[in-house]
């Protein structure tokens, strides 16, 4: 009696499973999703995926990639050689270019660090033509601010304009990019600075960090640019056995943990807000979760990082979670790092 | 025509009405079936699309190899070092023919390049090949008698081939060579240790342990041999 009716319930479940079976290949055809599975490869680090291109063909493989940024679901890459910012999406997947090489106005020549602030309008620093260069969302060019040899810019709830150069930190006011001040030179004291690679400003403004990269020392300023505490010290020379870091690189904040990239022991430093080391992850190689001359690294959210690697040409996105890292540093034998909170 | 008082005749169309009513589809589930139709017909196209329009983007350090070589190689095609560096990307990917076609490609351009037989041996290795991975390794070997990574390979293929022996004897060959690479003193304790030779075994272990004092591999293996 309620045969078709029968005939057509089991018609809707074999269609409801074809549906289902279908999306599933769908969704493995994707190799975006494909290498989504994470690989442990050290207590508190995985690996996410990998980017190498933003398209087909040898003239479009990642080259040198330095500067790195995340804001709204969009990964901003810098190549300085080429002298193009690449977008990627959330997956890895390409979006579009940024800039073009070049000298004249809106166009890069080296593009080092890259912010993005709260509309999206990209900031790049062009550390070999002194200035940092402007772009709208969708990548058309807004205007450039005269720096000399930026490095790294970082904007402070759109409201002033943070800029790591190669011999101090200067503020500039947002709108109109007027300098409000300029802390520090070039040199080895505790108020100079050598090519500082990394900045992070948090609470308004009130506390900024900086990774003073020759100097190999992490430095916390307050809001007037004076220390509040210093970690490291710069090294005799490269053999120095008593010095921190490697060279201290590009810097990201999650949560009251600071992340610093060293590209020569290619590995991410952790430290506390308050100087104290959380502990190392990372080693040098080319496989996948390893790392070659790691450049900058932007928070992507969560646990998840975007580590920009010279030495591989690739993104590398990985989780880094802290108190797993922690947790293997309290095992292995206590470093030095006890913050100098001498004021000057 | 009935008679309507037939109580049978009226009995048996009444049924034939109740039926008909029970084995009506409803509304509901035509509609399901027709947008499940559809959904899985937006779900086909998808993937038509997705693999006609996918670009191949490199994806793994294997692939961006693949992509930067194949680059070189065409624009130095006389490049005895980026053919090399192709055949490796090759033989990552287990694209094992073309690994050993560019590998020859390399060998005919500089037959003294031994990279070339080394690739060359892995990938035939990696092909089940093992004779001629052997052929390519005493390739090196007449050149270079006491060359380590040489050494090395044909152990393996050796070893894969089940002669322990000769495995044995060509990384005993290989230490000798190398006396300070402590991850083939390691190896060639593993096949000690496969031969019963067990005081030899951790003699090759506390040897690498000379050059690395936390190799992991051979603290582990003396560790298991209670010989700490």
């Amino acid at each position: 009696m309620r045969k078709r009716r029968l005939f057509f319930l089991v018609v809707l479940i074999l269609l409801l499973l074809l549906l289902f079976g279908l999306v599933y290949v769908y969704v493995s055809l994707d190799r975006g999703d494909s290498t989504a599975d994470p690989i442990d490869v050290a207590p508190g680090l995985k690996h996410i995926r990998s980017i190498y291109s933003f398209g087909e063909g040898a003239d479009a493989l990642l080259s040198q990639p330095y500067g790195v940024a995340y804001g709204d679901g969009l990964l901003y890459v810098g190549q300085i050689t080429r002298g193009v910012i690449v977008v990627f999406d959330d997956r890895g997947e390409f979006v579009r270019t940024i800039g073009v090489k070049g000298r004249g106005e809106g166009e890069l020549d080296s593009p080092a660090g890259i912010d993005v602030d709260v509309a999206g309008d990209v900031y790049v620093a062009d550390s070999a033509h002194a200035k940092i260069v402007v772009y709208r969302p969708d990548g058309s060019f807004l205007t450039e601010i005269d720096v000399e040899r930026p490095l790294i810019p970082r904007l402070m709830d759109d409201a002033r304009l943070y800029v790591a150069s190669y011999d101090s930190i200067k503020v500039f006011s947002v709108p109109g990019y007027e300098e409000l001040s300029s802390w520090g030179r070039r040199g080895r004291g505790e108020a100079e600075y050598d090519f500082p690679n990394g900045l992070i400003v948090t609470d308004e403004g009130e506390s900024v960090f900086v990774a003073d990269g020759n100097n190999m020392r992490l430095k916390r300023l307050d809001k007037d640019g004076e220390k509040v505490w210093i970690v490291g010290a710069p090294p005799a020379d490269m053999s120095d056995a008593d010095r921190l870091f490697g060279l201290p690189g590009g810097m990201a904040l999650a949560g009251d943990v600071l992340y610093i990239v060293d590209p020569l022991n290619s590995s991410i430093h952790l430290y506390r807000l308050d100087g104290t080391k959380v502990g190392e992850v990372g080693e040098p190689g080319s496989e996948e979760g390893f790392f070659s001359y790691p450049s900058q690294i932007a928070y992507m959210g969560g646990t998840r990082f975007a580590i920009t690697e010279w030495g591989n040409d690739r993104v590398q996105i990985v989780e880094i979670d802290a108190a797993a890292v922690e947790r293997a540093a309290s095992t292995a034998t206590p470093e030095m790092g006890t913050p100098d909170t001498t004021l000057q | 025509m009935h008679d309507l008082d037939d109580p049978v005749a009226n009995g048996m169309e009444s049924m034939v009405s109740d039926s008909a009513a029970g084995d009506s589809v409803p509304t509901w589930m035509t509609a399901a079936v027709i947008i499940l139709i559809v959904a899985i017909l937006g779900v086909v196209g998808a993937l038509v699309y997705s693999v006609f329009t996918q670009d191949e983007v490199p994806i793994t350090m294997a692939e961006r190899d693949l992509v930067f070589y194949k680059d070189a190689v065409a624009k130095r095609p006389d490049s005895v070092s980026d053919r090399i560096a192709l055949a490796r990307a090759y033989a990552a990917l287990g694209e094992y023919d073309d690994a050993v076609a560019e590998a020859d490609r390399a060998i005919a351009l500089q037959p003294l390049d031994l990279d070339g037989h080394i690739v060359k041996g892995i990938a035939l290795r990696l092909m089940g090949e093992y004779d001629a991975a052997l052929a390519a390794y005493d390739e090196v070997l007449k050149l270079i008698p006491e060359h380590p990574p040489a050494l090395v390979e044909r152990s393996i293929v050796l070893e894969a081939m089940g002669d322990l022996a000769g495995a044995t004897e060509s990384l005993e060959a290989a230490v000798e060579a190398q006396p300070t690479a402590s991850d083939v003193m390691v190896e060639l304790g593993r096949l000690y240790e496969a031969q019963g030779e067990r005081d030899m075994a951790i003699e090759q272990y506390r040897a690498a342990l000379e050059f690395i004092p936390d190799y992991g591999p051979a603290l582990a293996a003396l560790a298991r041999l209670g010989a700490e």
